[in-house]
């Protein structure tokens, strides 16, 4: 094992809407160029749509996502004012200025349409959209109530599929482990974790997987929530003490 | 013909400057310098440095290299020296031989160096490091959520020599590195987690002496330190046994 990590994680689903919207912003241009008499130069066509995405938009999170709305056409105003200046030219480019600025919507569009698309494919209460691959996994004891212990592969790719999901009763779990403060007498309730899986291919799930000292707990940190599911079998074995 | 002149000339100033970027900034260290020209630069660029012997030259790769040594005020202390812009250069240098974390490499936690220089006079006979983070719990807008408490331990022994120098294990480094990562996630997946702090891990260290009792390195703690290029130190705590958790006996 060497420490250099590579766990490149990146999300297909929305990689593939962008480029969607930037076909559509490609289609609508070369349109609006055919149709045009005088032809301006295609370096200065992108210069205007980008700078005609330019502008004020209200976020705010829905679905776990971050929704932008364009409200104020801010690049196609100052284009406006940098253009008019000389006769005729605003006239040329004022279409791909506002294309720029409806690109915005467009963007907002692939990303609504990400968002059911990667639930589909990706569940996300689904414990193997998180852990898909278990060939450089192993299990790490990050508290000294944890025993020496190593994966059991084999049990926890059989147990995965049939997991079932429980709630994290997370002050009972606090509570029951802090039983009294002064004490520093303390089995942490999840004293392992396991390090070297991979989420689903092109999910761009990043979590954190502690294992709970019957081996029978995982509990899963994704980037919104946490996820707590219990096994049949211990996923765990215990290294035998020489 | 002159045209082509021109190009030529060009060309070779071309490659003359990249050659010159390449040698100043990408080519091999060269040998590491003697003690005396190494006490005699740290006098000149830090004078409190006060540099009288170095005791070892301790290579972390080929571009990074601890230098322990003792002063003439009898410190026990630290040179971190790295091989920057076509010289050795220190980076920094500490007349406390307190413990400190060296982010060699800040983005790779497995490059990581836990460096010290234990003044004799402590008579520390080892310690015990410590990688923790906080339990605890939060629910927000209804969703629970459990943080598991972390602590790791290694144990290092001082007797022989007063300075040393560990790598963290491959367990300290994987933890550290998923916790880094699982963090950069998140902050690009929501703003949802800026309610709460983020739950940060720290290394400690608990000094023992011979008796195995807890010990203060009362002559290590104090002095000054300097920096010139840009180094990533983090100090260490000293803790206190109250503050490690021990597995409950059934």
């Amino acid at each position: 094992m060497s420490g250099i990590n590579i766990n490149y994680t990146f999300n297909i689903i929305t990689v593939l809407t962008v480029v969607l919207a930037w076909s559509v912003i490609a289609f609508f241009t070369y349109r609006i160029y055919k149709k045009q008499m005088v032809k301006p130069k295609i370096w200065k066509i992108l210069i205007v749509i980008l700078a005609g995405l330019f502008s004020f938009s209200i976020h705010w999170k829905m679905f776990n996502a971050l929704i932008e709305f364009a409200v104020l056409p801010l690049g196609v105003w100052i284009l406006y004012q940098f253009l008019r200046r000389k006769n005729g030219r605003w006239q040329v480019y004022r279409p791909y200025a506002w294309l720029g600025f409806f690109a915005n919507y467009l963007f907002l569009a692939s990303t609504l349409l990400a968002l059911p698309i990667h639930e589909v494919i990706y569940p996300k209460d689904d414990p193997t959209t998180y852990i898909a691959n278990l060939n450089d996994a192993s299990l790490i004891t990050i508290h000294p109530s944890g025993k020496e212990a190593s994966l059991d592969k084999e049990t926890l790719l059989n147990e995965l599929p049939t997991l079932d999901q429980e709630g994290v009763d997370s002050i009972q779990w606090y509570e029951d482990t802090v039983i009294d403060i002064d004490l520093n007498e303390i089995n942490e309730r999840f004293p392992y974790q396991l390090i070297g899986t991979s989420p689903k291919w092109g999910s761009g799930l990043l979590s954190m997987i502690y294992i709970e000292a019957d081996g029978k707990g995982i509990l899963l940190s994704t980037t919104n929530e946490q996820l707590y599911f219990r096994a049949e079998k211990s996923v765990i074995e215990e290294v035998e003490q020489k | 013909m002159k045209k082509r002149l021109w190009l030529i000339v060009i060309g070779i100033l071309t490659l003359a400057v990249l050659a010159i970027i390449y040698w100043f900034y990408f080519s091999k260290p060269t040998s590491f310098p003697t003690n005396g020209r190494l006490i005699e630069e740290m006098n000149n660029s830090f004078p409190s440095a006060a540099a009288s012997e170095i005791q070892d030259t301790i290579s972390v790769d080929d571009h990074n290299v601890l230098v322990p040594f003792i002063s003439k005020n009898d410190d026990y202390s630290l040179s971190y020296w790295v091989w920057k812009r076509h010289k050795w250069r220190i980076a920094s240098i500490d007349t406390t031989g307190t413990p400190m974390l060296w982010k060699v490499d800040r983005n790779h936690p497995s490059s990581y160096r836990v460096v010290w220089n234990i003044h004799p006079e402590d008579q520390l006979s080892y310690a015990a490091f410590y990688l923790r983070k906080d339990r605890g719990y939060h629910i927000i807008k209804g969703i629970e959520h459990y943080e598991p408490g972390v602590q790791m331990m290694t144990e290092v022994s001082f007797e022989e020599k007063s300075y040393g120098m560990f790598q963290l294990s491959e367990e300290w480094a994987a933890f550290m590195d998923s916790l880094s990562e699982f963090g950069a996630a998140k902050q690009e997946d929501t703003f949802y987690y800026r309610f709460f702090p983020e739950q940060y891990m720290s290394i400690g260290w608990i000094p023992y002496d011979e008796q195995h009792h807890e010990a203060y390195p009362e002559r290590s703690v104090n002095g000054s330190g300097f920096s010139n290029e840009k180094v990533y130190l983090d100090y260490l705590r000293i803790l206190d046994e109250s503050e490690i958790e021990i597995s409950k006996q059934e």
